[in-house]
């Protein structure tokens, strides 16, 4: 007793046993793959379907069920799925390159193809896994960690392949896919592996495998001629390697550049924008770009160009290691489109940049004198002002356990740039008098214009009695937009005379001269006097010991109060009153200038 | 040398073949099983499955259109018929064809 299966072929209705159904299936699925991605493949199968219900039809007279028998002699009079294609047309091969049949045999080249029944996604990594014999599983995990850790720049690389890599459709392309000739007992196998199974046995099996072994015995011959068709390809294979291998190089070049581009991008504004925040406010890039380019939308425009300018080789340097290590073909639309966006992005950059550049092209320099009162004692006190029409906090950090204040930034507000960029030095005045002399510095188109500027910056600068106070925060409208602005003070001070530099003003000294080469921070809180050769601390001087209160016994309302030892000094009310600073000691870290700083003295130049 | 063999030999096969089912179909209308047929006698075709890309091929190409019959015993059947370009190209492969054969007679006798 046999169980039979009701099929439709071309409109009529046949039962057929299941083994002779299951041959059927495998048959046709055999002449399918022959067809597909042919034109009329469907009305080529119809026909053909047509032709087999008719054989069956001439067959059963007398009969009810298709057997095995019926269908071995359709194929004999069909002919094997291979015949189909090789003579009927005139060498159209089938879609995806292998013609089986007629000149030996297509052998088991892989090909790099999406695999539409074991994806995720597109398919990428399932295919990629039968084109590396490795577990897509296994691929997608790292694809999943690689995705966080590279901060999805991955992403794109997934869909620029989703586009590159064709799908595998039909049962041909999957055994391409996985580097299996196309031959029948493959197809079949892969119908079988896909498509409605019929639950049976080893036992039909390995009935089955006999059946096969009968059939298709003279096959087997093709498998030989495949292996030698494989061996003297080796040859040529030689040369594909270092393809390969160029390709590889390619691959990881482009995706070194292609993550330093994205870690650039991110990094970038990141450093720049918190830079640019000194409080809870903040300035967006476009903020900060349009005051360096002519416009928000240059910059815009600039630093959208310059990304795609970047960006375009580094799509073009994967797609052409692709192309070498998988021989994947770029769409037409694609290579154009790069090229096209690649040219468009450089004249308006070049333009933009252009038109800043020109803005940056003369430097002016305004000197300017500030008054000051001659002080008591031939002693001068320098602070630092806080940072003057700045609300909020100032970035903080740390540094060696000591609350630092970062002043190089730039902060926005009401159409004013804060700036932390003045700096002060100290000199030797060429008179018996202490002067403050201010430079302001700006560039523009012309020398007319950066005058212009110079004079528009403004800085905050006062003399209380002895203390002089000066803010290390510059500032001009975001109309005079940044264009180098810098103040440099000058103190002159007489030789003879003193200079003690209060905590505050370690945010206003920049590279102080003196004779014994002693850091700006740890020049705080000390006394230095001016002599012939440059300044010298107060207390090393032999003959002025008590020019300057160095014995601890004196100690300012703001000093900060730290243990300075088991004698603690009883306060006296002073004017003027040093600042007896201990923790000035431990500040030893250089103070680096900012990013910005260093590009805004760097166009100075 | 087989394989190069029964190749060259497809390959003259397929060239004919065309010329063969457009002659066939220039005296009456055929339906794929009658064609099968008369080519197999003329062993011209050893396998049907062959045939029917061939037809949809002629078909798209314009040279032949089909009318469906209905079939006693079996599915509808496509009759195929020549068309008025596909008779003017048989036409011209009946003029090629003389040439061809008078060539091929030619030098083929020449040699000795």
């Amino acid at each position: 007793m046999k169980k039979t299966v009701t099929a439709n072929i071309a409109g009529t209705v046949f039962h057929i046993e299941e083994d002779a159904y299951d041959q059927m299936q495998r048959y046709l699925a055999g002449i399918r793959a022959n067809f597909s991605g042919s034109a009329g493949a469907e009305e080529i199968m119809g026909d053909i379907e047509s032709r087999i219900a008719e054989l069956f039809t001439e067959r059963l007279t007398g009969r009810n069920v298709v057997t095995i028998d019926d269908v071995r002699h359709v194929e004999s009079v069909m002919g094997r799925p291979e015949d189909f294609a090789g003579e009927g047309s005139t060498g159209v091969p089938p879609v995806g390159g292998a013609i089986p049949g007629t000149s030996g045999n297509a052998t088991g080249r892989k090909r790099f193809m999406r695999d539409p029944d074991d994806k995720w996604l597109g398919g990428v990594l399932g295919g990629l896994g039968s084109f590396i014999g490795v577990d897509p599983l296994w691929l997608r995990i790292g694809m999943i960690v690689l995705v966080m850790a590279s901060v999805g720049s991955l992403i794109p690389i997934y869909i620029l392949l989703w586009i590159l890599v064709p799908k595998a459709e039909t049962a041909a392309d999957r055994l391409m896919m996985r580097g299996e000739p196309v031959t029948v007992e493959n197809i079949k196998r892969v119908v079988e592996e896909g498509a409605e199974k019929f639950k049976q046995g080893g036992e039909r099996w390995a009935k089955e495998a006999q059946d096969l072994g009968k059939e298709w015995g003279p096959r087997a011959q093709s498998w030989g001629q495949g292996a030698s068709h494989y061996a003297g390809r080796a040859a040529s294979n030689a040369g594909s390697v270092v393809r390969k291998l160029i390709g590889i190089v390619l691959l990881v070049v482009a995706f070194g550049l292609f993550l330093s581009l994205i870690t650039g991008l991110i990094g970038g504004s990141v450093s720049l924008w918190s830079l640019a925040t000194w409080n809870s406010d903040s300035m967006s890039m476009l903020d900060l770009g349009g005051m360096i380019f002519n416009s928000r939308s240059h910059a815009l425009w600039l630093a959208i160009g310059v990304f795609v300018l970047m960006a375009v080789p580094v799509i073009a340097l994967f797609l052409a290691g692709f192309r070498l290590l998988l021989d994947t073909r770029a769409p037409k639309w694609l290579g154009w489109t790069l090229a096209g966006l690649w040219f468009s992005a450089l004249v308006p950059t070049v333009l933009a940049g252009a038109n800043a550049a020109t803005d940056f092209r003369r430097q002016n320099t305004l000197r300017s004198e500030f008054p000051l009162n001659q002080p008591m004692g031939n002693l001068l006190y320098l602070d630092g002002l806080p940072a003057n029409g700045i609300k909020g906090d100032w970035s903080v950090g740390f540094d060696n356990g000591e609350v630092d204040v970062d002043l190089d930034g730039i902060y926005v507000e009401n159409g004013t740039v804060y700036g932390g960029w003045a700096d002060l030095d100290v000199a030797t005045s060429p008179d018996s008098l202490y002067h403050l002399i201010v430079v302001r510095d700006a560039r523009a188109h012309n020398s007319k214009e950066a005058l212009a500027r110079a004079e528009r910056i403004a800085y905050d600068c006062r003399q209380e009695g002895d203390v002089l106070l000066i803010s290390p925060v510059i500032r001009f409208s975001t109309e005079d937009k940044l264009r180098a602005q810098d103040v440099h003070f000058t103190l002159q001070v007489p030789v003879g005379g003193s200079v003690f530099f209060r905590p505050g003003s370690k945010h206003i000294i920049y590279d102080v001269d003196n004779v014994t080469n002693t850091l700006d921070s740890d020049m705080i809180g000390r006394s230095w006097t001016m002599t012939l050769e440059g300044l010298r601390d107060t207390r090393t001087l032999p003959n002025k010991p008590d020019a300057v209160p160095m014995d601890s016994t004196k100690s300012g309302p703001v000093a900060v109060d730290v243990w300075r030892g088991p004698k603690r000094a009883p306060r006296k009310p002073a004017s003027p009153q040093p600042l007896q600073v201990v923790t000035t000691a431990a500040a030893s870290g250089v103070r680096l200038p900012s990013l910005l700083n260093l590009l805004n003295r760097a166009v100075a130049l | 040398m087989n394989l190069n063999v029964e190749n060259t030999k497809a390959q003259m096969r397929k060239g004919v073949l065309e010329y063969c089912i457009l002659s066939l179909l220039s005296g009456e209308d055929l339906y794929p099983g009658d064609i099968i047929g008369k080519l197999k006698e003329a062993k011209l075709i050893v396998v049907e499955g062959t045939l029917y890309p061939l037809l949809t091929r002629l078909k798209d190409a314009g040279f032949l259109t089909y009318r469906w019959e209905e079939s006693r015993s079996g599915p509808p059947r496509k009759y195929y018929q020549l068309t008025p370009v596909g008779q003017k190209f048989l036409k011209e492969l009946d003029d090629t064809w003389d040439e061809l054969a008078a060539a091929v007679k030619k030098t083929t006798r020449n040699n000795p």
